[in-house]
């Protein structure tokens, strides 16, 4: 026999003005099952608490129901106290007779009659409600952290300070991402190299973490807590632990071809490292332009090399490691097709190096006609760069002459819903006005133009930074440009400047673009080899825009920087160490628990007909054979992963025999309540 | 043709690739035929085919008859085109593999609906009404098909075999629900309906299950009711048209217009008909993001 | 808050089937903003539009309900991505075989409302109410009926000698 305990909940008198709270209490003691009712002022207050704990120690309840506020409001509270006074926490439910029913209808003898069924079908619904007890599943405590940009460090470090074994996995040769390529970043104007390869240098040397470079993740399988990665090292054709990066390898290399790091202003060698603070200080071989790989001539940096660690027989090599959780990093690239009237198109860096004639004939115009130097602003960084291939000298790509007169143009790509993306990339503005101010440090007798529509300067110090651009030298005109042709060798931009009514047009030297940030081309494939959601630019998508902002759909999956939208330097790392503070929760224990609210199925009923496993959106059913005790087979069945079930309970509705149930909202619960209600409605 | 047929399944059994072969034979009366399980070779010139075969074969393939099957690695059957709608649905829903299944089609003309109404010949008179715009006379998929088997178009929408569905759809609700009401009055819970569909294989039928008592087994009004809405709602997209339940109904209730009438509903919605194809999954479980919703607010 | 609720000869009994991600917080929201609806709603929360199964509605109408409300999140917001897409479909054609039945689905409401529409719930709520009242009683499978078939039959047979 059931032993239920109802407490209405006066809520002052939110409840008590339109409800008789009374007479739902003396109503709910004449219910089958009931045998303890209270009416109180505020049931969730400390002595409404202790009644409650009280009530169910010494009545010995079995089930409660609490009418009062919405479940969202009180139902943990409820439930967490039951626990304590000994009761399994799913055999609490809430009715609710505030924001259903006494602040919507003004009648008290209404809501007495309505709050008298609400109580009533909980009634009904909970003697069918199971002691359900929470899942415990084992954990592997390791993270896998996917890219090794500056999110995917700060995390990384995160992670290792506090004890946990870390992997990256990086599929350039170097660790550094963007980040790396910048030469001085806003609004301090520090030296990007400097505050980052300091990091760069602890995550190398730090016990714990692992650095996959050249690497890439190939296939992942499993939930939260137990991933296993199939990881695809890339032949570096080098012995990784033999090599003491002595450079004399990649400094005697006769063959040369586009850096992929330099943004194509520059060659490197075909055995190489992107940029001399590479970590790990270990070159690698392209393989799609090694004439010795390819047709067995030279191997000269084989025979320069001192340790002899140039390896031309090696293979990618496959490494299946399992994980507790992933943090994704993977960064974002520039808009890499710009608009054909900008002139600037230049095919993206990442393309193959042989472009096929059908693809040659794509090209909007032939060599001759592009205009080299309108560039984009990873390219300007590079020439910006002391590192770089001018050395820091800022000159123009075509001739090497140091410019005179460049324009920046803002919104390149970004706000357009016709040719681009319609978001705002937040960081333009602020980094063309840095580089406004790179470019006056260096070409001091320098006129700088910027062409803006608006100026989005959001962060601590950054509308200073933008005046400080604007103090320095730097001329904004409030306009579009509409054209870039040659002029001599010059390039005339044709722009509007809608302050003064007036159109403005000036020769430029050169011409930089603050093109849109997107993800990553291949963000799509990557995002489905983890399962996790993407939208329609390929960003990758959070659980919740505001209260979840660094989990992914999937469980134990976190997002950090770019990869997941547009953000600058200090928002990425802030969003690195979140992940790491979400992946050290998940770790926090030696077991995870998982909410029982999910789907088990009767495996006896079970037809196998596979729908649910059709129908499941997180596919956590799984087809399993059933055997006797012979070992022989006997039937099929469903069978519910608890670690991905999320309890939605469409399986449940889609099975004929009802044989998969959803803990929490069985079928019997469901009917309970609806045969519960039917009294008087008024 | 009958004989490439019984040719065939000789040729089967005595090489050992089939267990067993199931088809017609004589009835007990020159009006009827019965199903049969051919087990020897020398037993199969008891196989006949002609209009009278109106019984549904694949029934015997369902899981739930499983008993029936053991130790049957591999069965042919013989097929007329909608039995073999059956048999592919039952393969798309997993219920079948494909390769336990040998199936000998045969080109099918029509049936004749009652063996009341046969008098040597199948004609309008008495063709039964599922077999009123056909497609699969020729069928559709076969192991073995005497002679050159045609290629037919079958791309063409389903449309409903009974006038009755069109009529009851012209009359006003409260007199289509009186209707109903009356014609269920007949109804006493023999689940005959049930026992006779093809796809009818729940090891445990929502209507035996007692928490909850989803169906009302007693035959009051309430419990038939909810019985046939939930028929109706379990066979969408699953239901191949072999009209067997209206057959088998011992009370002579046309069962399967809500059948029909919900393969026309899913033709009109998804464009989706049953039983053609070994991999489709029916349409309530799949869904497209511009599903219509025209009826939500 | 504060609008007079009218009592009428006949109060239509609802039934509410609503996710509780979406349409349960609405309704929530509908509270806290203290708006004014018809009180002839009873909600059963499930936590998601895909769990409402038809065998839920045609319960509810045997149990004596006069009208059923269905009500999820928006295409495309489902907290578990597809549910409401299965939800559509089922309805779609469980509409269908109810009309067919000779069960008015004008007593079945299916709308999308999200967490924030609070206002919309209200109105849907109301407007639902008012046509269940009007259409009165759901006619019960006990009632004493005669049979009309037979006589459109004759009607059919008249019309087309």
């Amino acid at each position: 026999m059931a032993k239920i305990g109802v407490f209405v909940c006066q809520c002052g008198n939110n409840i008590a003005r339109t409800v008789d709270t009374a007479d739902v209490a003396k109503y709910s003691s004449e219910q089958d099952g009931v045998v303890h009712v209270e009416d109180y002022k505020f049931m969730c207050s400390a002595p409404g608490q202790e009644m409650f704990k009280k009530a169910i120690k010494e009545k010995g309840l079995d089930a409660c129901i609490v009418s009062a506020c919405s479940p969202k409001m009180h139902e943990a509270t409820f439930r967490n106290a039951a626990e304590a006074a000994g009761l399994n926490p799913f055999k609490v439910e809430i009715a609710n007779i505030r924001e259903h029913c006494s602040w919507v209808h003004d009648d008290k003898a209404v809501g007495t009659v309505k709050s008298k069924d609400l109580t009533k079908m909980m009634i009904e619904r909970i003697k069918f409600n199971k002691p359900l007890e929470r899942y415990v599943m084992p954990l592997t405590k390791r993270a896998l952290v996917l890219g090794g940009g500056i999110a995917g460090i700060q995390a990384a470090l995160d992670l290792a300070q506090a004890g946990v074994d870390v992997h990256i996995v990086e599929r350039e040769p170097s660790l550094g991402g963007n980040m790396a390529r910048l030469s001085e970043t806003f609004p301090t104007l520090d030296c990007s190299q400097c505050i980052m390869t300091p990091r760069m240098v602890e995550v190398q040397n730090h016990p714990l973490i692992t650095v996959h470079a050249y690497a890439e993740l190939e296939q992942l399988s499993g939930f939260i807590g137990n991933f296993r990665a199939r990881i695809r090292q890339k032949a570096k054709y080098v012995i990784d632990d033999l090599c003491t990066g002595c450079g004399e390898c990649w400094e005697k290399c006769p063959f040369s071809t586009e850096s992929e790091f330099e943004m194509g202003l520059v060659k490197r060698p075909i055995i190489y490292i992107p940029f001399p603070q590479a970590v790990p200080t270990v070159p690698v071989i392209d393989n799609t332009e090694c004439p010795k790989i390819l047709k067995d001539k030279c191997g000269l940096c084989a025979d320069v090399c001192g340790p002899d660690c140039i390896d031309f027989t090696q293979q990618d090599e496959i490494k299946e490691i399992d994980f507790g959780a992933i943090i994704v990093a993977t960064g974002f690239q520039l808009m890499p097709n710009v608009y054909r009237e900008y002139g600037g198109w230049r095919p993206p860096h990442m393309t193959p190096k042989k472009l096929t004639a059908k693809q040659r004939k794509a090209l909007p115009r032939s060599d001759a006609g592009r205009l080299v130097d309108v560039i984009n602003g990873l390219e300007f960084e590079r020439l910006a760069s002391a590192s770089g291939p001018t050395g820091g000298q800022i000159r123009r790509p075509s001739d090497g002459k140091i410019p005179e007169t460049v324009v920046f143009i803002a919104c390149v790509g970004s706000r357009d819903c016709n040719k681009g993306v319609e978001y705002c990339s937040k960081i333009c503005c602020m980094y063309t006005a840095k580089h406004t101010m790179l470019y006056q440090h260096a070409v001091h007798h320098g006129k700088s133009y910027v062409f803006y529509m608006d100026i989005r300067a959001g962060g601590k110090g950054y509308e200073e930074f933008i005046n400080r651009a604007q103090d320095e030298g730097a001329q904004y005109v409030r306009g579009r440009v509409s054209r870039l042709t040659k002029k001599g060798d010059k390039i005339l931009v044709k722009g509007a400047d809608t302050l003064t009514g007036q159109a403005v047009d000036v020769e430029a030297d050169m011409v930089v673009l603050a093109t849109a940030m997107v993800p990553q081309g291949d963000a799509e494939q990557v995002a489905q080899t983890l399962g996790i959601g993407y939208d329609k630019h390929g960003f990758f998508s959070e659980q919740h825009p505001k209260l979840m902002p660094v989990e992914s759909s999937t469980g134990g999956i976190y997002l950090a920087g770019a990869c997941q939208g547009v953000k600058d330097i200090p928002e990425t790392v802030s969003q690195a160490s979140a992940t790491a503070a979400k992946v050290l929760a998940l770790f926090s224990k030696d077991e995870m628990e998982r909410d029982p609210e999910i789907a088990i199925v009767d495996q006896e009923k079970c037809m196998n007909c596979w729908d649910c496993v059709t129908v499941c959106p997180y596919l956590a059913i799984n087809r399993v054979e059933l055997k006797d005790r012979n070992g022989n087979f006997r039937k099929w069945a469903a069978e519910v992963n608890p670690g991905l079930c999320q309890g939605c309970g469409i399986c449940n509705t889609a099975c004929r025999s009802k044989s998969i149930e959803l803990m929490g909202y069985t079928n019997e619960q469901v009917y309970a309540q609806i045969t519960a209600f039917g009294g008087d409605i008024i | 043709m009958i004989e490439q047929i019984r040719n065939q399944a000789r040729k089967l059994l005595e090489d050992g690739d089939v267990d067993v072969v199931i088809g017609y034979a004589e009835g007990s009366d020159p009006a009827r035929t019965t199903p049969v399980f051919i087990r020897k070779a020398e037993d199969v010139d008891k196989l006949i085919y002609d209009p009278r075969c109106i019984n549904s074969l694949p029934l015997y393939l369902n899981k739930r008859h499983e008993y029936t099957r053991k130790g049957w690695k591999k069965t042919a059957i013989i097929g007329k085109g909608c039995d073999i709608r059956a048999i592919v649905q039952l393969i798309a829903e997993n219920q079948l593999k494909r390769d336990e299944i040998y199936i000998l089609g045969v080109p099918c003309e029509g049936q004749v609906s009652h063996p009341e109404k046969w008098d040597g010949s199948l004609h309008d008179g008495n063709r039964a009404s599922k077999c009123i715009g056909c497609d699969v006379m020729t069928p559709h998929e076969t192991d073995f098909f005497p002679g050159d088997k045609p290629d037919v178009d079958r791309s063409n929408p389903y449309e409903v075999t009974s006038p009755k569905v069109a009529n009851l759809m012209e009359l006003e609700l409260d007199k289509r629900f009186a209707f109903w009401r009356t014609d269920f009055d007949r109804c006493f819970k023999c689940y005959a309906c049930r026992e006779v569909c093809p796809h009818c294989s729940c090891n445990v039928c929502i209507t035996d299950e007692t928490t909850p008592s989803w169906i009302d087994p007693a035959a009051h009004k309430k419990g038939v009711f909810s019985w046939h809405l939930t028929r109706a709602m379990h066979l969408v997209g699953r239901c191949t048209g072999c009209g067997e339940c209206t057959r088998a109904c011992p009370m002579d209730i046309q069962v399967d217009l809500f059948n029909q009438r919900m393969k026309e509903v899913v033709q009109e919605s998804y464009s989706y008909k049953p039983g053609y194809s070994l991999e489709d999954k029916h349409p309530l479980i799949t869904y497209q993001v511009d599903d219509r919703e025209d009826f939500i607010k | 808050m504060g609008k007079k609720i009218e009592i009428h000869d006949f109060e239509p009994k609802i039934m509410a089937f609503v996710c509780k991600w979406c349409t349960y917080s609405g309704a929530d929201l509908a509270g806290t903003s203290r708006m004014d609806y018809s009180p002839n709603v009873r909600m059963v929360r499930l936590p998601c539009s895909g769990r409402i199964d038809p065998q839920f509605m045609i319960k509810a109408f045997e149990q004596g309900a006069d009208g059923v409300i269905i009500s999820g999140c928006h295409p495309g917001d489902c907290h578990y991505n597809e549910g409401n897409y299965y939800a559509r479909r089922r309805n779609t054609t469980f509409r269908q075989l109810m009309d067919f039945n000779g069960i008015d689905i004008e007593r079945i409401e299916f709308s999308w409302i999200s967490a924030a529409e609070a206002i919309k719930w209200t109105e849907v709520i109301d407007a639902f109410t008012e046509k269940v009242r009007e259409l009165g009683r759901h006619p019960q499978y006990n009632d004493d009926i005669v049979d009309p078939y037979a006589q459109f039959l004759v009607q059919k047979e008249q019309e087309s000698a």
